[in-house]
């Protein structure tokens, strides 16, 4: 065997072309050789990695391959802004101990104020995972609540207590009875409620050869806990995905060419 | 002429140097390894202190330190040292995951020398067991990071499979990397354990079932959380999470190699050699003049064996871990993941890559020697000598990179029990493959709290168990009457 090896590398340095690969390899060794020692006895041969913070108007990174940033922050302001517009605060029953204001002819007092929502979560029905997006989401919606005059948001704490104290699951609000005895341990709890408020995300992908295109759906549902009605709203956000940078003016250039 | 001269007239002082050099390299060695015998002894012996005193003195290795930190790092996770336990991982884990994967210094230091000049990049289950570890770490102390630890396990897993898809093309193997199961399942239970993220503890489980068939405790949880909650009214949740036995070791072993391999690290020489061709091929058309130097054809040596490193797996002695709850015996732990079996499969995935670097490597070296013997002038036996003695030298001080994760265990182990709201007394035992207990039990008081989860973490080895506990909360245990005692 070893024969063998040393008639084959014997036989790269006899003839003038083989000469030719030999003087390669020298700059091949002597690449390894130079390269190699120098420059990991140098750098060490490892690389780095940097960050710097954003200004306000910096814009949000696109992901590459699947929502980021700049999908989810804008879905959320436009779904957020259009349930508070389409749901006004209602007046509701006064609770013991409250100071209410008094409906004429003995009808069912009832008090003024904000409503108080109890965002139960977000439920992820589309293609892509949403990993550390979706606690990121829960609190820009639920701060974006509390931040609006006419609404008041009870804490994520309070929801999460209640609904262990009951052992209800979020889709079981739905029937009467079991609202009721969740809004009844959130009351219990000092945090009476009026609105449950759900929210969804979904996806649709059409595929198109190489390139694609997901339609991102963020939809607010709130359901009135005393009347049972609700009100629902969505904002929806369009992406398209290419292998490379031309797929972007290629699928949806001047020529409409996405229509087929 | 003149290179020529000055390696003949030093002949006898470059002998000199290289017997000094190999034999300091030698001692170097043989410290170094009876300091990770001793380090191994004394951690399954579970003398903590002996182990720390071993690893300390060899984390500050140049080239190895890195992997004895991630063995120092399980030493504190024994001693309850969860703090310094999450440092060391996580600042591995850091280090490790900014590293390029295949760097040109790295490369042609690999090329020159072997793989264990390189800088230390695990192996890819250690790699994919940093974040399990860490979020377990994480469960045994005060849970804040778990959840964190394991979405980056989750990430981590996407980039190795795209980076093996975009590879794919100069792969040898179209396997793709096993789902790390025990990712997923903490997931899972975290997800759950908020009481309204059913969704995502769903696509956890479903992902730990398909990852990991044969474990039931993945089914039963996707029914639960499919249609119902954690647990009934006036009960929480226990989940023990064992680290059984002694896990998988790197040793070294001699690989064949395949015509596809040959022909793979051909294609990479050659593109290695077009690269380095193009960069200086003005430079010598001044020197040569306009002659031209035509195709560049390469055909490799026969290279019949090359050293890599492979997995070793330690007898395993532990099946399982035993658990009593006020003195009854009420449920075993069943293998989530199997850490052993998970190592055999990501390293069948890396070893035609690793063959076929320690085919380029031996290439090279066998070329430069023919090189070198040329510029010499030698002819006849007196080369065939040379070029014997000098490739047989250089490769036989080729090692394989059998830097690895040594303390890792065989396997992750888990247990979940609903149990009364209260205090409870839990006992701990190894079981052997006979089904008879090693020996070897620990006891420890847990509170259970309504509707929520406790985590109990329990290192298992085949001489001593162990409960996972945060040094301070131990002591503040001791304080109250929560006592934790192991033998």
């Amino acid at each position: 065997m070893k024969l063998n090896i040393l008639s084959k590398t014997r036989s790269l340095v006899s003839s003038p072309l083989d000469r030719q690969i030999s003087f390669q390899f020298a700059s091949v060794s002597s690449f390894f050789v130079a390269a190699g020692l120098i420059l990991c006895l140098s750098m060490g041969c490892a690389s780095r990695q940097y960050g710097h913070i954003l200004a306000s108007d910096d814009k949000d990174m696109v992901g590459s391959h699947a929502a980021g940033a700049a999908t989810w922050n804008p879905l959320v302001d436009e779904a957020v802004a259009k349930i508070l517009s389409r749901c006004p605060p209602t007046a509701h029953p006064i609770q013991p101990g409250f100071e209410a204001m008094q409906v004429s002819s003995g009808a069912t007092p009832l008090v003024a104020g904000p409503s108080n929502v109890c965002f139960i979560g977000i439920e992820n029905k589309s293609a892509e995972p949403l990993a550390d997006f979706k606690d990121l989401l829960f609190e820009q919606i639920d701060s974006q609540i509390n931040s609006a005059e006419s609404f008041r948001g009870i804490s994520r704490r309070m929801v999460e207590a209640a609904l262990i104290d009951t052992r209800l699951r979020p889709d079981q609000l739905m029937l009467p009875n079991e609202r009721a005895l969740f809004a009844s341990a959130l009351g219990r709890q000092g945090s009476p409620v009026d609105y449950l408020m759900y929210a969804t995300i979904n996806s649709g992908t059409t595929d198109r050869n190489k390139s694609s295109q997901r339609d991102y759906l963020l939809t607010l549902e709130m359901v009135n806990i005393h009347s049972g009605d609700y009100v629902k709203e969505s904002a929806k956000i369009r992406k398209g995905y290419s292998k490379t940078r031309a797929g972007k003016w290629w699928n949806y250039g001047l020529f409409d060419q996405a229509d087929g | 002429m003149v290179e020529l001269r000055i390696v003949r007239s030093s002949r006898w002082l470059s002998h000199l140097i290289a017997i000094a050099f190999l034999a300091s390299w030698i001692c170097g060695c043989s410290t170094k390894r009876d300091r990770r015998t001793e380090l191994h002894q004394a951690f399954e012996q579970n003398d903590l202190e002996a182990a720390t005193q071993a690893a300390s003195q060899l984390v500050d290795h140049r080239r190895d330190g890195e992997s004895y930190t991630l063995d120092s790092a399980m030493i504190h996770l024994a001693s309850g040292n969860l703090e310094a336990f999450d440092e060391a991982v996580r600042g591995t884990h850091r280090d490790l995951s900014v590293r390029r994967p295949q760097s040109l210094a790295s490369f042609s230091v690999t090329n020159t020398l072997d793989e264990r000049f390189r800088p230390f990049r695990g192996a890819g289950y250690e790699r994919a067991l940093m974040p399990v570890m860490l979020s377990i770490g994480s469960l045994a102390d005060d849970v804040v990071d778990a959840e964190s630890y394991s979405l980056i396990g989750m990430q981590d897993h996407r980039k190795l499979q795209k980076q093996n898809e975009e590879t794919s093309n100069l792969s040898l193997t179209s396997e793709h990397y096993a789902t790390v199961a025990a990712v997923p399942y903490l997931r899972g239970i975290l997800r759950e354990a908020t009481y309204r993220d059913y969704d995502d503890a769903t696509k956890a489980y479903d992902e730990v079932r398909r990852a990991r068939p044969t474990f039931q405790l993945a089914s039963a949880s996707l029914e639960r959380v499919k249609s119902g909650v954690p647990c009934a009214k006036g009960k929480g949740v226990l989940h023990v999470i064992a680290l059984v036995d002694r896990g998988p070791l790197l040793v070294e072993t001699s690989a064949p190699t395949t015509s596809e391999i040959m022909s793979h690290a051909s294609v990479l020489i050659q593109q290695l050699s077009n690269r380095i061709e193009n960069d200086s091929n003005n430079e010598d058309k001044n020197k040569e003049g306009e002659e031209d130097r035509g195709g560049f054809v390469l055909s490799l040596p026969n290279i019949i064996a090359v050293k890599i490193p492979t997995v070793e797996i330690p007898q395993p002695s532990i099946a399982t871990v035993a658990i009593r709850v006020n003195q009854t015996q009420i449920s075993n732990t069943v293998t989530l993941e199997d850490i052993g079996e998970l190592a055999i499969d990501y390293w069948e995935a890396e070893t035609p890559h690793a063959i076929t670097r320690a085919v380029v490597r031996r290439s090279v070296k066998e070329l430069s020697v023919a090189l070198a013997a040329d510029r010499m002038g030698l002819e006849g036996q007196s080369r065939a000598f040379f070029h014997a003695a000098a490739v047989n030298a250089w490769a036989a001080s080729e090692k394989a990179d059998t830097r690895c994760w040594s303390l890792l265990p065989r396997q992750i182990q888990v247990a979940r029990l609903e149990l009364p709201v209260g205090e409870h007394s839990i006992g701990l035992e190894s079981i052997g493959f006979d089904r008879l207990p090693l020996n070897t039990s620990s006891q420890t008081n847990v509170r259970i709290v309504d509707g929520r989860n406790s985590y109990l973490v329990v290192m298992a080895r085949p001489n001593w168990i162990k409960v996972i506990r945060p040094r301070s909360r131990s002591s503040e245990q001791a304080q109250s009457g929560l006592t934790t005692s192991s033998s």
